[in-house]
């Protein structure tokens, strides 16, 4: 049967022209455009469950059967071209990092689409078409089968003004990948890259299409907390393992723990912690606090207070998103604290950091950070104002272990950037998952050996130690850091020897049922 | 409270007024002359400080670098206007939200494949500290500086609108377009050269903005937002509504975050107060522009007759 020798029976092309042209009308060595098409559809059917084929197929012909009028061109499907090459322009249109706008397509809608510019096809193809997907059923084709491959499926914010943590994040994370030869835990691995937008309800979509159409073994990438537990009911209502390069939420730490849930950075609250035992360590007596009006931000400051012993002379919660800080920073002179504490991610921090040295504020008043605000991501844009700054982390880029050093020169060399905590991050996940994969032998359908096998956790971590609480959510140091002088002109973060806070855990375990 | 604190934010709030006037004089006369809502004013705003960021790191100059931003984003406007904005003068209103926001959503990735996602901007070094301009009064000379910059633009500008005929074009047609057309001036022409004056005074605010505030993509969206209640606040095609609008709203906005906090602690208790103050500032800028908009629609001083 030409199908069979055309193409692999599990792949079904989306375009049901391209599909007849390459498999049931042509034999595949007279036509190389075709097999071509065939071949590039092929490596796209990851994107396409057969059962869609099937109903493709099946509404196709219960169109020709009713004919309506055409739906309006949808601005937004700009790949279904509706011309017979269409096919292969799909194919060429998706890359292998599939925008959003693309995994948003109705295929209802895009089937409309194509028919309302095709010519009107005639009864005999859709006999065809039908017979194809039924072989297809018959031989009973399910897509790659578990235990040859690893899947990964990877969202997170790849756009927008936050992207540039997401976008390390999944550099760390393909760069584990890359130096595995492609494989994780002796399979070879692929890892499904899509961009949620900064937007919960799009990161809910991306998990549902991985889970769904593309049948991942783990999910993992989402930056922000809010995002997270938007879409994470998606990840274990389905039993799909989750775990998590960075969000840490106290919520999932505690009265929410679940097995299928794995934290590989830090509690939410951790640096904090680390910073208020800092200000004790520098018999800091008074210190102001900032940070933005959300959960986050009163989650940050509250794990500040619970390490610090002294007095908290002001506390201000800042609108998300505010730009400019002179009203605050006016108040900070007026209280004149000896140091000043703050959670600002992202823009909002090099803003105020600007501001702060501006306002003359750092001669007298120490700024305590922690570690994201005082990362590469921040250092650039701030630039010199930064030398001398304080901050805690649990990585540094300068940590002497053997797996930190490959990590940061392979990093270097690969993306021509120093490595922020979030790609060490991304990077630990990839080697996460690898040593799980490897501890089941491959096995990855059975779920307990796989949540045993992370659980345990064997793998050489660039941080140093690294154990699991019984909550899922990491025991392990965090240290101090400051920013000095790399050498080369530019400032990188310098850890001090002493971690500031050894084998620490978070304060919710006690309320999490997992024992 | 002490005298000084409440000077101090006095200029804060001077100061973030008049950066939202420049945005807000080039989106008024936008909306007041041309009819035209232009959702991409913000993205002009991140382009300017863009261009100046990286001038500046190239001639190794702030001030070459403001002078080339404005230089080259008010070319920038005025090209965008010719090509593309003019086919939306036609359209209603609704068709140039779309097409602008469209625009916001083109010029933040082209921004970010031309320069990547931020760049370095420090403000030069003779103004990096403090000044003392009282006993006990500390401000950072550099928003002295955006202060004085501010303040000239706004002279400027009202000599412009009321003194040159090119102003009293504008004028005539933000009060009444078709009429302005009827007596013969070359619209397109005006029109070219009210967004290139819009172009420039964004370019203006971005350049000097930068060295505060992050030179991020998507920089433009947050302060754009203000900028519109500006000149909601202040009357559309009134260039006197946008800056009284504009130095309002600074206040307003400074004086949410600050007093209105000390004044909620007094009176509540402390977690009410913790809760209610950030909550109220937020939102403080947009309760007074309700109110304005109940007493005089039109805004404070409105253009049109």
């Amino acid at each position: 049967m030409p199908v069979a020798r055309a193409m692999p029976l599990h792949t079904l092309p989306i375009h049901r022209s391209a599909r007849l042209r390459a498999s049931a009308l042509t034999p595949a060595s007279t036509r190389p455009s075709a097999l071509a098409a065939a071949m590039q559809l092929a490596q796209l059917a990851q994107l396409l469950d057969f059962r869609h084929g099937v109903l493709l197929v099946m509404r196709r012909h219960r169109r020709d059967a009713h004919p309506h009028s055409p739906a309006p061109c949808d601005a937004l499907h700009p790949v279904v071209t509706g011309d017979s090459r269409a096919g292969t322009d799909f194919a060429r249109q998706i890359p292998t990092i599939a925008p959003p706008v693309i995994d948003a397509v109705d295929y209802a809608a895009s089937d409309r689409k194509v028919r309302t510019m095709q010519q009107r096809s005639t009864p005999r193809f859709t006999a065809l078409g039908l017979a194809l997907s039924t072989a297809a059923l018959a031989f009973g084709a399910t897509g790659a089968s578990a235990a040859d491959k690893v899947k990964v499926g990877f969202v997170s914010t790849l756009s927008g003004p936050s992207s540039a943590l997401g976008v390390d994040i999944r550099d760390g994370f393909l760069l584990a990948v890359k130096m595995n030869g492609g494989k994780l835990g002796g399979l070879p691995a692929e890892v499904i890259v899509s961009d949620d937008q900064f937007k919960p309800d799009v990161a809910k979509q991306q998990f549902e299409k991985d889970i769904k159409r593309d049948k991942v073994d783990f999910m993992t990438g989402v930056v922000f907390s809010n995002i997270m537990l938007a879409a994470l009911p998606e990840a274990l209502d389905s039993k799909t393992i989750y775990i998590s390069p960075n969000a840490a939420p106290s919520s999932m730490a505690g009265k929410d723990c679940n097995p299928l849930f794995f934290a590989v950075a830090w509690p939410n609250d951790a640096y904090h912690e680390a910073a208020g035992q800092y200000a004790n360590t520098r018999n800091l007596k008074s210190v102001y606090l900032v940070a933005p009006n959300y959960q986050a931000g009163k989650d940050s400051l509250a794990g500040f207070k619970r390490m610090f012993k002294g007095q908290v002379v002001g506390e201000n919660y800042t609108k998300l998103g505010q730009l400019d800080y002179a009203a605050e920073l006016a108040e900070i002179r007026a209280a004149k604290p000896q140091a000043v504490y703050i959670f600002l991610p992202g823009g909002m921090g090099i803003n105020f950091i600007k501001q702060y040295v501006g306002a003359g504020l750092g001669k007298d008043t120490t700024l305590l950070l922690p570690g994201f605000s005082a990362d590469q991501d921040v250092i650039g844009p701030v630039g010199g104002a930064m030398a001398g700054l304080f901050n805690t982390a649990h990585w540094s880029p300068d940590f002497t272990n053997a797996a930190n050093v490959k990590f940061v020169a392979e990093f270097e060399k690969e993306y021509k950037r120093v490595p922020t905590l979030y790609a060490s991050q991304g990077y630990d996940t990839a080697l996460l998952i690898g040593a799980a994969v490897r501890d089941v032998k491959g096995k990855l359908d059975d779920q307990p050996a796989v949540l045993k096998a992370l659980k345990a956790a064997k793998f050489d971590s660039v941080r140093g130690a690294f154990k699991f609480n019984t909550n899922n959510y990491p025991i392990q140091n965090y240290y101090v850091r400051t920013i000095g002088n790399d050498g080369k002109g530019g400032l990188i973060n310098k850890s001090f020897n002493e971690p500031i806070l050894k084998n620490h855990g978070d304060a919710y375990v006690q309320a999490c049922a997992m024992k | 409270m002490p005298g000084v604190l409440i000077l101090e934010q006095a200029l804060n709030g001077l100061q973030f007024g008049l950066m939202l006037f420049l945005l807000a004089a080039g989106l008024t006369l936008v909306f007041g002359v041309m009819d035209m809502i232009n959702l991409a004013h913000g993205s002009l705003y991140m382009v300017g400080a863009f261009v100046a960021a990286w001038l500046g790191a190239l001639t190794g100059s702030f001030v070459l670098g403001v002078l080339g931003a404005v230089a080259l984003t008010a070319v920038f406007g005025m090209v965008l206007e010719a090509g593309l904005l003019r086919t939306l003068y036609a359209r209603d209103h609704l068709s140039q939200v779309l097409a602008t926001f469209a625009l916001i959503l083109i010029l933040n990735d082209g921004t970010k494949m031309v320069f990547g996602n931020d760049l370095p901007l420090s403000a030069p070094a003779a103004l990096a500290g403090p000044v003392e301009l009282l006993p006990g009064l500390i401000y950072p000379a550099y928003r002295l500086l955006i202060i004085g910059v501010g303040l000239a633009l706004a002279v400027l500008l009202w000599l412009l609108v009321q003194k040159t005929r090119m102003g009293a074009l504008v004028r005539a047609g933000a009060s009444n377009r078709e009429m302005a057309t009827a007596m013969g001036t070359n619209i397109p022409r005006l029109f070219t050269a009210v967004f290139g004056i819009g172009a420039a005074l964004c370019a203006v605010a971005g350049a000097l903005l930068g060295p505060l505030l992050a030179v991020q993509v998507g920089m433009g969206e947050n302060i754009l937002i203000l900028a519109f209640v500006v000149i909601v606040i202040g009357g559309i095609g009134s260039i006197r509504g946008a800056l009284v609008g504009a130095i309002l709203v600074g206040c307003i906005d400074t004086l949410g975050r600050t007093f209105l906090q000390h004044a909620l602690r007094e009176l509540l208790p402390p977690q009410w107060a913790s809760a209610a103050g950030p909550a109220i500032a937020s939102i403080a800028v947009y309760v007074f522009m309700a109110v304005v908009l109940a007493i005089k629609p039109q805004g404070l001083f409105p253009a049109r007759g």
